[in-house]
């Protein structure tokens, strides 16, 4: 419905997006997720009209955009700030939108009562916006937006100004209005959780780039790069070497280890790669219950020293190192007592399925 | 006594002496304006009388008039030109903005009567008349950076996302102007107004150059009438002067300070 074609924004000799190409579908709830600077913003103000793009092209429904102003667009923007304007009470502020493009006056009436009860707010529209609590503010953002009925929602980092508790049941409520009313929502943040929430598709931007777009599970379970391994959840990166390759598996070298792991890509004998696992998908056994070596020579597990458990609520935290000096993390359920203590030596043992091979920058 | 309540005490005194020195004069010269005697020295008892030769001074009436027409003539299109200059150079980045930025302020670092004669210079060149006209353009001129300060002012803390959720709802530049921008930096808008009338109602230096015959304008008739010595009348004429342009700087101050 919407798609970026090849989009790049410079400001003086800073590339804040770097050939974007995005494809955005008929009501999805689509997540643009990264850190501060990595062009998500950009890209939602992009859309909007609010920026213009250094080249590329984007269009709606395969007309162009960009010759279009902002109050041109069929799409609504709710900031981060809520923008709400601070001279006119809440109901003028939902009635904004209606009342530029000249919709009739009863009709208005309506639409903004409707607008102020679907976000719970009906009692409050003879208020100021500065009479309302940061998440009441927030609501009459989000019914000034909808109001107008846009194709097209973006949201700015909507949720950053709120407190936790907030924040957890808006991002609820943003996620059932979004699959009530049906509306495309294109949504920014640096929360992950959040994210993986309230998303049908995740895009990670890194640096300008867009590193892997996909479902929440695609990006959790089988991130592409190392940015986004590390920066969603926690994951552990390890360097490892491609042993023999056959079609549709492939043998990896990690020190005593030699994992068999599926693969879609071609990797060479001999080339050096980067591994993820979840802290999840690794579990410790005892070190002499070890038989080393199946038959072929394949190995999951590896031999590694205790350094510390913490606990973490419904989980405990375990560091372990490997032989080569690194630190490994592993996390189990709270309960599943493991029978070691600090410095004991343990078998790490990896579950193959999960094992992903990143893709190289 | 002891060290403190001595040193509030030389505090309390010493303030006293700066707002005797700061108000005095002006005390005595309302005072007199209000004396029963054509001499300014001795007090001699109250009288309105001066007010009452005031306002039945043809050539006074006249003056008061030029003024009044300059003052607004030159606040409203001061304003405007002010305004428009503050809003565009808070919302547009461009090659050249600082230098011109500065430019702006140019008017008020240098001496007025430099102003005046480039002014007179200017006029002479373009064979203008000296008049109500060329009154009105230079007033308009020495009142826009103040205008331009003082809404600028107000912009600093004007969040700009305002302006994009408002075209993101569907308002043009103008109407995002009119219906979000403006009611936002009215106190603003308002109070350079007022700091503009107040500038120009007391102008002497640059008004003294470019006003033409029959177009003089208070302070000038006052400067003029000086010259033949100070009369009571000039008190009361003065006393007019002030009381007009504390009011409007009291209003303009009350303004600020609630829109705070």
């Amino acid at each position: 419905m919407i798609e970026l074609l090849n989009v790049q924004k410079e400001f003086g000799s800073f590339t804040a997006v770097k050939n974007l190409d995005l494809n955005i579908k008929q009501g999805e709830f689509l997540t643009l997720l990264g850190p501060s600077g990595c062009g998500k913003t950009t890209t939602l103000r992009m859309i909007a009209g609010f920026e213009t793009p250094t080249s590329g092209e984007i269009l709606m429904d395969g007309v162009s955009l960009l010759a279009k102003q902002p109050y041109e667009r069929n799409l609504n923007t709710v900031f981060q700030s809520y923008a709400l304007f601070p001279h006119m009470t809440v109901w003028d502020n939902v009635a904004f939108g209606l009342r530029m493009h000249r919709v009739p006056r009863n009709e208005i009436a309506q639409r903004v009562k409707a607008a102020l009860e679907m976000v719970q707010l009906p009692e409050f529209g003879d208020r100021l916006p500065r009479q309302l609590s940061g998440g009441q503010q927030q609501r009459v953002a989000i019914a000034r937006a909808v109001v107008n009925r846009p194709r097209v929602l973006l949201l700015d980092e909507p949720l950053g100004a709120l407190d936790l508790k907030m924040r957890k049941q808006m991002q609820l409520e943003l996620k059932h209005l979004q699959r009530h009313l049906g509306i495309t929502f294109v949504y920014v943040t640096h929360d992950q959780e959040e994210a993986l929430i309230m998303s049908d598709r995740i895009g990670v931007m890194h640096a300008g780039v867009l590193e892997q777009i996909g479902t929440p599970d695609e990006i959790y379970e089988r991130p592409a790069t190392a940015f986004v391994a590390d920066f969603i959840g926690e994951t552990n990166l390890l360097p490892a070497t491609v042993g023999q390759a056959n079609g549709s598996s492939v043998l990896l070298e990690m020190g005593d280890l030699r994992l068999r792991v599926p693969t879609a890509g071609n990797l060479a004998s001999g080339q050096h790669v980067t591994v993820a696992i979840r802290p999840e998908h690794l579990t410790l056994g005892p070190a002499n219950g070890l038989t080393r070596s199946s038959p072929n020579g394949e190995d999951d597990q590896l031999e590694v020293t205790l350094i510390e458990r913490i606990y973490a609520g419904p989980v405990v935290k375990t560091v372990v190192r490997l032989q080569t000096g690194k630190d490994v993390l592993i996390t189990d359920s709270t309960g599943r007592d493991i029978p070691f203590k600090e410095g004991d030596r343990a078998m790490l043992k990896f579950a193959v399925g999960k094992v992903v091979i990143l893709r190289e920058r | 006594m002891d060290r403190r309540a001595m040193g509030t005490y030389v505090g309390a005194v010493y303030a006293a002496l700066v707002y005797a020195f700061l108000y005095l004069p002006i005390g005595v010269l309302v005072a007199l304006s209000f004396n029963n005697s054509r001499l300014n020295a001795v007090w001699q008892g109250f009288t309105l009388d001066w007010y009452r030769v005031l306002w039945h001074d043809r050539l006074i009436l006249e003056a008061a008039k030029n003024t009044l027409i300059i003052g607004f003539t030159a606040t409203i299109a001061a304003t405007m030109v002010g305004t428009l200059a503050a809003v565009g150079m808070y919302r547009y980045h461009f090659r050249g903005k600082s230098v011109l930025d500065s430019m702006l302020y140019i008017p008020i670092v240098i001496p007025e009567i430099v102003l005046g004669i480039a002014l007179l210079a200017f006029f002479a060149l373009g064979k203008v008349p000296l008049g109500l006209w060329t009154l009105i353009l230079a007033h308009i001129t020495f009142c826009i950076p103040f205008v331009v300060i003082v809404v600028r002012a107000r912009l600093a803390g004007f969040d700009q996302h305002l302006e994009e959720a408002a075209m993101d709802l569907g308002a043009s530049p103008w109407q995002t102007f009119v219906k979000v921008t403006l009611p936002l930096i009215m106190p603003g808008v308002v109070a350079g107004a007022l700091l503009a009338f107040t500038l120009s109602i007391d102008d002497v230096i640059i008004s003294f150059f470019v006003a033409g015959p029959g177009s003089t304008t208070l302070p000038l008739k006052i400067y003029a009438m000086v010259k033949q010595g100070v009369t009571p009348t000039i008190n009361a004429l003065s006393s007019i002067l002030l009381l007009v342009t504390l009011l409007v700087t009291v209003t303009a101050e009350a303004i600020r300070a609630r829109a705070h």
